[in-house]
């Protein structure tokens, strides 16, 4: 359980940085940000439970995104029951596909399944166009009440933007009071699964998970219940992108194809791989860091200001930096230089791993 | 009968551009075990490379070469910065060669801006072939598919350059113990790939437009035909070509709606191969 | 041991903190002086349609404060950049920033409807005037009135889908069947929602012009012979251009959007399909169209298109000009519109005598303004009125033709014609 400790602690000390943020800094924009950042934290997080721990990778887990904020949408918009509902509904929705394609991805491998997971997020987008009437099409579900308005949930969220908002809070017109409460709603909702899916993932059935990505055949021969756990990684992985799917949905009031697009599944692989793959906390920390790098901070830039296509260019060259130079990622190689810390021989690699494995160990699949 | 001469024809035409497109990626990773997700940028670089030297007043025969030549260049950028340093790593190359493809597109966002583009070809206008109108430059490209890929094919089959490569490609270790230099040898594939798929740019885009995102499709069209083949299968890899080739133009020549319906189609066609057989039509099964 | 664990996680902790804090210091640099009347911007930057945006608010803020600026006040533009217009998310961020920091006076722009759509819920929120530049919608003035919370949204151009589709039937219905002797029409839309409720309509109007358009149209009998469907980014429309000749079409309206369109047309000269094209094609408005297209635009009706140095009303050439020498290309309808905003802004003022966001209100909604796209007024959900063809009444945008040189030719509203339509020189 001492990894557990370990991986939960920055997780821990970030969350309570984040909710205390608001009364310090004061400003709705960045509140905004932040709250955005969670989701993706969140959101590649969950990739990396599916992909960099059991070596699935996909390129399609927009799906899941997509799925839960459609959901959402359409529960919203059709029934009249409390909104804050559909925070079940699209998780559940979003697990039971993660479920349904999870048998059939058993049989593939590498970029057959990365392939095939892009084919799958694809064919969800063109099916919101088949069904136009419901979806609206490109022009998305819109004028959705939004998680700060819903009751229960919304009267929750005020009652704690009262106590920790501060200031900004106080004093904030409308859209910023929304902001602020749909902010801690959702650090504590995201931080929550967050937190779930660590407890999941550094227990035993994480390691379990991460023998899988590392050497299928051994586990295999060990006797693990290797497809059980697959598809289970398949499931809980979706059940949480959904979440997220249905939260990016009920703070922005819209549901549109965006959530579906190859545009947020390659995101997404972006921020876990500069982040550090199989370790969770990695791939949140490497959410943060895009979306302030791209909503906040570059945009100070002149240069970036005049030609939005720098961020881009930023990214991907990062990204190949970190490949190329941070093998663990960039949180992985900070926390390694910080403690400077030698492996003991006699750790098991599984136990002792830093925050993110080498890509080299869990990219040795079998061939 | 006239349907069926006009999907013969214009299935024809497009499944040698779907070869031409793919041919590449199924060397890179039949030789060197690697899924190149920059594929489509070299499609793209050398499109904007033959518009920029046509710009600059060069011929379009040397503006075409100038263009390969610059997908070339990508492609030994893309295997020093990210495929030599990082083989074994399957992922991380995956990764990374993504990075590369999204570099590379805000790099040409920067250069040249994100108006449409146009680039002249070898032909223009129509003939008609069989009874079937066709646009010319489709032709040229497909002519100019067919003929590298025959000579691709002789190159592999017949040449000691082309023996060497199924060695490396049949086991790269044991070619490496044999005295192969195997570096050099992946290079070289890597180089071929990007010109394939730069050659495929000059002669597909003078019927299609020149924008930034114009990596993504190509790549797709490579990925899928690869996927449907068999990933370390050439012949698999022409096969596929033609039925995705063929199929797009019959659903979309014979079927109401067929134009919107062709890519869904295709879709499901690799969605249905996948599970059932998942090594492609004529891959290797894995262990 | 322990001590170095948790300093780590500090560390992090703290990393993001130091981002965080990195950015709060960039909101006062906006506002140039500070009494400034800040108007947000919102568009996407990455295709031509948000920088045309952004272009067509800086001319008309530099035209202004060379004057009066708006109501005695200095207007400074702040834009925000919405990437593709695919991405909803990035104008309700972009709407929350105007509102929230830059304390925006009003806020203008959007292209797509979805961003349109997700932003205004926020705008909303804010009370904040919302004049719409780019997105048709019908949905983007849903709830709208003169008191009620909705009140802020306006749209002042274009015309919205349903006025859109009305106005493309009566330029290449009604524009083209007298004159070109056609009776046997196609369409060749793009699958996306809006495409397809212009087809919807299109539909009700080729057999029966005068019925759809309230006898606008003295067209006799017109047959819609076939209606073909292409992908959003489709390469090849052979299949489609072979099945609308062999349904006997004359005459094929397309109705397409971004850069699809002009593979489209490239296609259609290089095949010389038995058929006149002619519809609502976006890329079609670039003033390289032509040479893009190598040549394959000629005969090409276009529109509803944005302006062209055409003298729909006395502001229309002098911002034509102006636009092409600050940004050396022509204006699409994105830029007229957001000028015709902005300069409105002013004319709004002056007529309240305030710039507050009540009185603004109250004068936009009665307001006749003569602004660069025609005559704008708005109903009583605060949409632009359409003329209907005619431009004496609202706006009527205009219908062009490229020749084999090059050039455009105007062809409807007939106020402007520089000529009937005439097929391209191939089709005999």
């Amino acid at each position: 359980m001492t990894t557990l400790r370990r991986r939960v602690l920055p997780a821990v000390l970030a969350l309570a940085l984040l909710l205390a943020l608001p009364a310090l800094v004061g400003d709705a924009v960045l509140i905004r940000v932040l709250t955005t950042a969670c989701l993706f934290a969140v959101l590649a997080a969950s990739w990396d439970l599916l992909s960099g721990f059991t070596g699935q990778v996909t390129f399609g887990h927009a799906a899941f995104v997509g799925i839960g904020g459609y959901a959402t949408a359409l529960f919203a918009s059709e029934t009249t029951a409390n909104p804050a509902l559909a925070l079940l509904i699209g998780p559940v929705c979003a697990a039971l596909f993660g479920l349904v394609i999870g048998i059939p991805a058993l049989r593939l491998q590498g970029p057959y399944l990365a392939l095939a997971t892009l084919a799958a997020a694809s064919a969800l987008y063109q099916l919101i166009f088949v069904f136009k009437d419901k979806t609206r099409g490109e022009d998305g579900i819109s004028g959705l009440t939004t998680l700060d308005e819903t009751a229960v949930i919304g009267d929750i969220g005020r009652f704690i933007a009262n106590i920790l908002g501060g200031q900004g809070f106080e004093s904030a017109r409308p859209l910023a009071r929304a902001a602020y409460t749909n902010y801690f709603l959702v650090v504590l909702i995201a931080g929550a699964v967050l937190l779930l899916m660590c407890w999941f993932g550094y227990g035993r059935h994480g390691v379990v998970l991460r023998s899988i990505g590392q050497e299928e055949t051994a586990a295999q021969a060990a006797g693990v219940p290797i497809a059980r756990y697959k598809v289970a990684a398949f499931t809980i992985s979706g059940g949480c992108a959904g979440l997220i799917g249905a939260l990016m949905v009920l703070t922005r009031g819209s549901a549109s194809t965006d959530l579906l697009a190859l545009d947020l599944s390659l995101i997404v692989i972006v921020m876990a791989a500069i982040g550090g793959t199989g370790s969770l906390i990695g791939p949140a920390g490497g959410a943060f860091v895009i979306i302030l790098l791209q909503d906040h901070i570059l945009e100070l830039i002149p240069m970036v200001e005049a030609e939005p296509a720098y961020k881009q260019l930023t990214f991907a060259l990062l990204l190949i930096l970190v490949l190329r130079f941070l093998p663990h990622g960039l949180f992985g190689s900070l926390q390694e230089t910080i403690l400077a810390r030698k492996r003991s021989p006699v750790e098991s690699p599984l136990d002792s791993a830093s925050v993110g494995d080498s890509p080299s160990e869990f990219a040795k699949e079998v061939q | 009968m006239e349907l069926l001469t006009t999907v013969l024809v214009t299935g024809a035409l497009t499944s040698a551009a779907y070869a031409l497109m793919a041919l590449g990626f199924s060397l890179v990773y039949g030789v060197g075990r690697t899924v190149n997700l920059a594929h489509g940028s070299y499609f793209m670089v050398a499109a904007y490379g033959t518009y920029a030297a046509q710009q600059a007043g060069l011929p379009l025969a040397l503006a075409a070469a100038v263009g390969i030549l610059a997908a070339c260049v990508l492609g030994v950028i893309v295997d020093f910065v990210v495929i030599s340093p990082m083989r074994d790593r399957e992922i991380t190359i995956l990764i990374g060669t993504l990075a590369v493809a999204l570099a590379v597109e805000a790099a040409i966002r920067i250069i040249f801006g994100v108006g449409n583009k146009r680039l002249a070809g070898f032909a223009d206008g129509a003939h008609t072939v069989l009874g079937v109108n066709v646009v010319s430059a489709r032709i040229i490209a497909a002519v100019v598919s067919v003929v590298l890929i025959a000579v691709v094919l002789w190159v592999i089959g017949s040449t000691s350059y082309g023996r060497t490569l199924r060695a490396v490609a049949q086991d790269e270790e044991a070619a490496r113990l044999m005295g192969i230099r195997t570096d050099r040898l992946q290079l070289s594939i890597i180089v071929l790939g990007a010109a394939l798929a730069g050659t495929a740019g000059v002669f597909v885009s003078p019927y299609q437009v020149l924008y930034p995102g114009m990596w993504l499709a190509p790549l797709i069209t490579a990925f899928s035909v690869v996927i449907l083949g068999g990933l370390d299968s050439i012949h698999g890899t022409l096969v596929a070509a033609c039925i995705l080739g063929f199929l797009d133009r019959l659903v979309a020549e014979a079927l109401p709606d067929g134009g919107t319906k062709a890519p869904l189609v295709a879709l499901a066609l690799i969605l249905v191969v996948l599970v059932t057989r998942p090594q492609g039509l004529k891959g290797k099964v894995l262990a | 041991m322990k001590r170095m664990r948790i300093a780590t996680a500090g560390a992090s902790a703290g990393l993001l903190a130091v981002l965080s804090a990195c950015g709060g210091g960039g909101t006062s640099e906006n506002k140039s002086s500070d009494d400034a009347f800040v108007i947000g911007v919102f568009g996407p930057a990455q295709i031509v349609q948000g920088q045309d945006i952004k272009a067509g608010a800086e001319l008309a803020a530099k035209h202004l404060n060379a004057a009066d600026g708006i109501g005695g006040r200095e207007v400074s533009i702040v834009f925000c950049d919405t990437e593709n217009g695919a991405k909803p998310e990035k104008a309700v961020a972009c709407a929350t920033k105007f509102a929230e920091e830059d304390e925006a006076d009003a806020i203008v722009g959007g292209f797509s409807s979805a961003e349109a759509l997700a932003a205004v819920d926020t705008i909303v929120k804010a009370e904040t005037l919302f004049l719409g530049t780019g997105a048709g919608a019908t949905d983007l003035v849903k709830g709208v009135d003169d008191e009620g919370p909705r009140r802020f949204i306006f749209r002042v151009g274009p015309v919205n889908s349903l006025a859109l589709a009305t106005d493309i039937c009566l330029a290449h219905v009604g524009g083209v069947a007298p004159t070109a002797g056609y009776t046997k029409f196609g369409i060749l839309s793009e699958d996306s929602e809006a495409a397809v409720q212009i087809t919807e309509f299109l539909k009700t109007c080729l057999p029966d012009p005068a019925g759809a358009t309230d006898g606008r149209i003295d067209a006799p009998g017109v047959d819609l012979v076939s209606v073909q469907t292409h992908a959003v980014d489709a390469t090849d429309f052979s299949a489609q251009f072979r099945t609308l000749e062999n349904a006997g079409a004359e005459y094929v309206i397309e109705v397409n959007s971004r850069q699809v369109g002009v593979a489209l047309v490239t296609q259609w000269g290089q095949l010389k399909p038995k058929f006149g094209l002619g519809g609502f094609n976006v890329s079609s408005q670039s003033d390289d169209f032509y040479k893009v297209t190598n040549g394959g635009a000629e005969g090409e009706l276009n529109g509803p298109a944005g302006v062209l140095r055409t003298e729909i009303t006395a502001q229309t050439i002098p911002f034509y000009d102006a636009f092409n020498e600050m940004f050396g290309h022509d204006p699409i309808y994105n830029a007229a519109s957001t000028y015709d905003a902005v300069t409105l802004l002013a004319e709004a003022a002056e007529v309240a005598g305030s710039t507050k966001t009540d009185d603004l209100v109250d004068a936009l909604s009665e307001i006749d303004y003569t602004g660069v796209q025609g005559r704008i007024r708005f109903d009583d959900s605060h949409d632009v009125i359409y003329g209907a063809g005619d431009p004496k009444e609202g706006l009527s945008p205009l219908h062009f033709q490229w020749t084999k040189n090059g050039d455009r030719r105007v062809i409807f509203p007939e106020a402007f014609a520089d000529g009937p339509y005439t097929p391209p020189s191939w089709l005999n």
